[in-house]
C-alpha cells in the first residue's frame, strides 16, 4: 500500500511519527527546551532568505529595501487550464490606462517539448522550490517598517503557458469583437492577452515575405528576416539571434523600432540597410515556454521596486505599481507573417526610417490542453 | 513538521462557549450490549443518515501572544538559509472592539486593525448549521468510468463510500482569525540568535495576519474534506479530497506602532493599526479532488530516501464520460463554440462546472474602484502621517515615435484594484518533497 510506504519513508519528515517507529528500545520520553529545539533542522521544508537592498549604491533608487524570501523545498508540477485571470482591474493604474495590469482569457499551465507545447493533460508545468518574497521597506525601523511588495517565484520554472484562442475566418470575435479576417482584420482572430504589465525578456524571430512592386506589377520577391529563425529559405539563423526587453504597465503591443532585416531575393538585396518598425498586438501571441528559468515571478507592489534575481547577483527591471509578471526568457520563435507587398516609396522609406509592420499574422495557435481534442476545458 | 511548544505556562488557550459542547449524535439503537464488531465497505455502505454533528455556540480560542506553532527549517542548497516560521498567539475571535498583543484595547470599527475580539462567536456552528461527520454515499464516475449509482453493495455500480466532514453552510456572523507570524533566517543550529536580539542583528521578520471573514463561499458553499479509498483498481489507496472555501477580509503588516513596544526576537511587538496590504471582499472556491476519479493521494520518492509526495491524481483520459463530467461544458453549444470549441462558452455552463472549477475573487468585480478606495480590493496602506508613490509608465509603441505615458502620485494608501481567477481547473498536482533526506 503507498500509504505504508509513505509512512515508512517519512523518517525525515515526520519526525514525531517516526520516533516512536524507529526507536530501537523503549525510552522514557523527555521534554526538549528552547534551545534543544532550536537545533532541530531539516523538518519543515521550508527554506529562507535575506537580501538587503539598501546602501547597494548601484545606482538603482528601487531596490532600497529588505527581501524576505520563504520557499518551500518542494518540486511542484501542475497541469491546469484557467479560464480568466484578471489581476489590478481598475484602481491607481487607471490613471495610465482604464484595464487591468494582466488579462487574460484562456490560460493552460502544461510541459512543454523544447519551445513548443508538451501534451496535453499528461505534461506539467513545473516549479522547483517555490517562494514568496516581501519588499520591506526602512526595514531597520520598526515603526516606518513597511510592507511594499509581495513577489511569487522559484528558483526554476520549466513549461509551457498557452494563452487565448483562435477565429476562422468569417467568425465573430466573442472576446474582443470584429469578424476575422486578412490583413487589417487578422487581430480579430486572435483574443488571449487583452493587458499585460511586467518585464519580458523575449528572444523572437520572424520571417516576413516581401512582394516589391516597381511598375506595373512587376518587381522581385524575397524575405526579410531577423532573429534566429529554423526556416532554411531566408538569410537568417543561429548566428542572427535577436533578443529585446518589453517592459511596461498595461501594454496590449508589442513595439520594436529599428529593427534590422536581413534579406535576399533579387532587387531586395539592393536594400543592404532595410530596417522595420514593428507593433504587434500581444493577441497574436499565443504562448511561450519557460525553459528552465530561474526569475519568473509575479508581484504586486504599491511603489517601484527592483526585486533581486534568484541568484542575488542583480536586481530584476524595475516593477511599477500594480501586478507585475517577470518573464525573463520568453520564446516567440519561427515566426511566419503574411507577405507584405511594398510599393516602391515604401522601399524608399526602409531605406529611411524603416518599413511599417504592425499586426501581422503571426499564426500561433493556442495549445490543446484537454481531452478529446476539446480546444479548451 | 510542524512542532508545538506547549509546556505549562507557555500554551494557554481560552476555550470558552455558552452552552460547551454539543453533540447531536445519531446513532443507530442498540437494544442488546453487544461486543463491537468491525464494519466492512460494503457493511458500511449499507449505512444511511448516520453522523455525528457538533454544535458550537460562543466560541472563541486564543493562545497567549507567547505561545507558538514553529515551522523549523531546512537549509535548502545554494542560494537558500535555513528558515524557522513561528505562529505566535494564534486566535479565532469574534468581532467588535478588542486588543492587540501587546495589550493596547483597540475599539476600532475596522475589525482589520484588531487582531483579538474579546466577544466571542455566537453562532460559530448552530444547532442549525453544525460541523457534520458523517458516512455518505455518492453518485459519479470512477477511475474505470463505470458510473457508480447503486447503493446497493456489492455490484459493480455501488456507490463507493466516503468519510466526510462537512463546515457549516451558514455563518451569520464573520469570524476573526489572527496570528502573529515571526521568520527568522539563517538560524544558526550552534549559535542560535538571543532572545529579544535587536532586529538589525539578527535577521527576522515579525508580522501581523488578520482575516475577518468566514470559512465559507460568497454563496455559501462550505469547506469539506473526505476521506476514501481511491476507486482505481490499478491503485487502490487511501485518498483525500478538499473543498477549499473562504471569503472575507485580509490584512497582512509589519510596522510598529509608535507607542512603543519591543522590537526583538521572541518578544511581543505592538503593530501599528493602519499599515499593510489589505484584500478587501476576497471569495474563494477550490475543489481538490472529484468523486470518484481525482483525489489526493501521498506516496514515498522512489528510492525511498525519505522524501515524499503529495498528489492531486492526474484526471484519467481513458473514458469521454470521466473528462465530460469534469469539463462540464455549456449544454447550447453551436455556431463558434460548437464541437470542440465548446470549452470556450461560458454562458450556459451546468451547475456541475462550478463545482470541478474553482475561482478566487480579490474585490467586487462589478465595483470599478477609485485609486484612493480602502473598501474593495487590494490596497496598500503606511502608517498614518506617512506617504508613498504610485507610479507607472506604458508603452504601447505605435510604429512611428515613442508612445510612453506615466503618472505618479504621493499618498498614504493606494488602490490596486480588483483581481480574478474563474474557471481554475486543476487537472494534475504533485508535490514532491527535495530535502526531506
Amino acid at each position: 500500500m503507498k500509504v505504508n510506504a509513505f509512512i515508512h519513508g517519512c523518517s525525515i519528515s515526520l519526525i514525531v511519527v517516526c520516533l516512536f517507529l524507529n526507536s530501537p528500545s523503549s525510552k522514557a520520553m523527555t521534554s526538549l527546551d528552547d534551545d534543544e529545539l532550536s537545533d532541530i533542522t531539516g523538518q519543515a521544508l521550508f527554506v529562507s532568505d535575506y537580501v538587503s537592498g539598501v546602501g547597494t549604491n548601484d545606482g538603482d533608487p528601487y531596490n532600497e529595501f529588505g527581501f524576505y524570501r520563504m520557499g518551500l523545498d518542494v518540486e511542484l508540477a501542475m497541469n491546469a487550464n484557467i479560464d480568466k485571470l484578471a489581476l489590478g482591474c481598475g484602481g491607481v493604474n487607471d490613471n495610465l490606462v482604464v484595464g487591468c495590469d494582466i488579462d487574460f482569457d484562456y490560460v493552460s499551465f502544461m510541459g512543454r517539448v523544447g519551445s513548443g507545447p508538451g501534451s496535453p493533460v499528461t505534461s506539467d508545468f513545473k516549479l522547483t522550490r517555490p517562494f514568496v518574497e516581501l519588499a520591506v521597506k526602512n526595514d531597520d525601523n520598526p515603526t516606518l517598517r513597511q510592507i511594499a511588495g509581495i513577489k511569487i517565484g522559484s528558483q526554476s520554472a520549466d513549461g509551457f503557458v498557452s494563452i487565448g484562442r483562435r477565429y476562422q475566418s468569417g467568425q465573430i470575435n466573442h472576446e474582443n469583437g470584429g469578424q476575422c479576417g486578412s490583413g487589417s482584420n487578422a487581430l480579430n482572430c486572435h483574443s488571449g492577452i487583452n493587458n499585460l504589465s511586467g518585464a519580458l525578456g523575449v528572444e523572437m524571430s520572424v520571417a516576413v515575405p516581401i512582394k516589391l512592386n516597381i511598375l506595373f506589377g512587376a518587381g522581385f520577391s524575397g524575405i526579410a528576416c531577423f532573429g534566429n529563425t529554423a526556416n532554411t529559405s531566408d538569410d537568417c539563423g543561429p548566428s542572427e539571434k535577436f533578443t529585446t526587453q518589453v517592459t511596461g504597465t498595461r501594454m496590449t503591443a508589442v513595439g520594436l523600432q529599428d529593427v534590422d532585416l536581413t534579406n535576399n531575393g533579387g532587387l531586395f538585396d539592393l536594400i543592404s540597410s532595410a530596417r522595420a518598425d514593428i507593433s504587434q498586438s500581444l493577441r497574436f501571441i499565443h504562448g511561450f515556454a519557460l525553459q528552465d528559468t530561474s526569475d519568473f515571478g509575479l508581484s504586486f507592489q504599491r511603489e517601484r521596486i527592483s526585486y533581486p534575481n534568484f541568484d542575488q547577483n542583480a536586481y530584476t527591471q524595475t516593477a511599477n505599481t500594480g501586478w507585475w509578471m517577470n518573464v525573463p526568457d520568453v520564446k516567440v520563435l519561427n515566426i511566419q507573417g503574411e507577405q507584405v507587398t511594398l510599393n516602391l516609396l515604401d522601399a524608399i522609406s526602409a531605406l529611411g526610417e524603416g518599413v511599417n509592420l504592425t499586426n501581422i499574422e503571426l499564426n500561433q495557435t493556442p495549445a490543446i490542453n484537454c481531452y478529446g481534442n476539446n480546444r479548451f476545458c | 513538521m510542524s512542532s508545538v511548544s506547549n509546556s505549562m505556562g507557555r500554551w494557554c488557550c481560552n476555550l470558552s462557549w455558552r452552552a460547551a459542547l454539543n453533540f447531536l449524535a445519531i446513532f443507530t439503537i442498540s437494544t442488546n450490549v453487544s461486543a463491537m464488531t468491525s464494519l466492512s465497505d460494503e457493511a458500511l455502505s449499507g449505512v444511511s443518515g448516520a453522523g455525528i454533528a457538533v454544535a458550537l455556540d460562543d466560541f472563541r480560542f486564543a493562545m497567549a501572544p507567547t505561545s507558538y506553532i514553529e515551522l523549523t527549517g531546512s537549509d535548502g542548497g545554494a542560494n537558500w538559509q535555513r528558515g524557522d516560521a513561528r505562529y505566535y498567539g494564534l486566535s479565532l475571535t469574534g468581532g467588535g472592539s478588542g486588543t492587540d498583543w501587546y495589550g493596547d484595547g483597540c475599539a476600532s470599527a475596522d475589525p482589520l486593525s484588531c487582531p483579538l475580539g474579546v466577544g466571542t462567536i455566537s453562532d460559530f456552528a448552530s444547532v442549525y448549521n453544525p460541523f457534520l461527520l458523517r458516512v455518505f454515499q455518492y453518485e459519479g464516475y470512477d477511475y474505470q468510468g463505470t458510473y457508480r449509482n447503486q447503493i446497493a453493495p456489492g455490484s459493480a455500480n455501488s456507490m463507493p463510500t466516503v468519510l466526510e466532514l462537512i463546515g457549516p453552510s451558514k455563518v451569520p456572523d464573520p469570524w476573526r482569525w489572527s496570528f502573529l507570524g515571526e521568520l527568522e533566517v539563517g538560524r544558526n543550529a550552534g549559535s542560535p540568535a538571543d532572545v529579544g536580539s535587536n532586529h538589525s542583528e539578527a535577521t527576522f521578520l515579525q508580522s501581523q495576519t488578520i482575516i475577518y471573514g468566514k470559512p465559507i463561499t460568497a454563496d455559501g458553499r462550505p469547506a469539506i474534506l473526505r476521506l476514501l479509498k481511491v476507486e482505481n483498481t490499478a491503485d487502490p489507496t487511501f485518498g483525500l479530497m478538499y473543498q477549499s472555501a473562504l471569503s472575507g477580509d485580509f490584512r497582512f503588516s509589519v510596522a510598529h506602532s509608535t507607542d512603543g513596544g519591543p522590537d526583538g526576537l521572541h518578544e511581543v511587538p505592538n503593530f501599528d493599526d493602519n499599515e499593510g496590504v489589505h484584500f478587501k471582499n476576497v471569495d474563494a472556491f477550490l475543489p481538490l479532488g472529484q468523486l470518484h476519479y481525482q483525489a489526493i493521494t501521498l506516496d514515498n520518492v522512489a528510492p525511498g530516501d525519505g522524501n515524499f509526495v503529495i498528489e492531486l491524481t492526474r484526471l484519467p483520459g481513458n473514458d469521454a464520460n470521466i473528462y465530460n463530467d469534469f469539463y462540464s461544458f455549456s449544454s447550447d453549444c453551436t455556431g463558434v463554440y460548437s464541437g470542440v470549441d465548446c470549452g470556450y462558452k461560458r454562458t450556459g455552463r451546468p451547475e456541475r462546472y462550478n463545482e470541478t472549477h474553482g475561482y478566487v475573487y480579490w474585490g467586487d468585480p462589478s465595483s470599478n474602484n477609485s485609486d484612493a478606495n480602502t473598501t474593495d480590493g487590494i490596497y496598500f496602506k503606511a502608517p498614518a502621517g506617512e506617504t508613498f508613490q504610485a507610479y507607472a509608465r506604458t508603452n504601447n509603441s505605435a510604429p512611428e515615435g515613442n508612445n510612453s505615458i506615466n503618472y505618479s502620485m504621493t499618498g498614504n494608501a493606494f488602490n490596486l484594484g480588483d483581481a480574478r481567477v474563474e474557471g481554475l481547473l486543476v487537472q494534475h498536482l504533485k508535490i514532491t518533497s527535495l530535502g526531506a533526506n
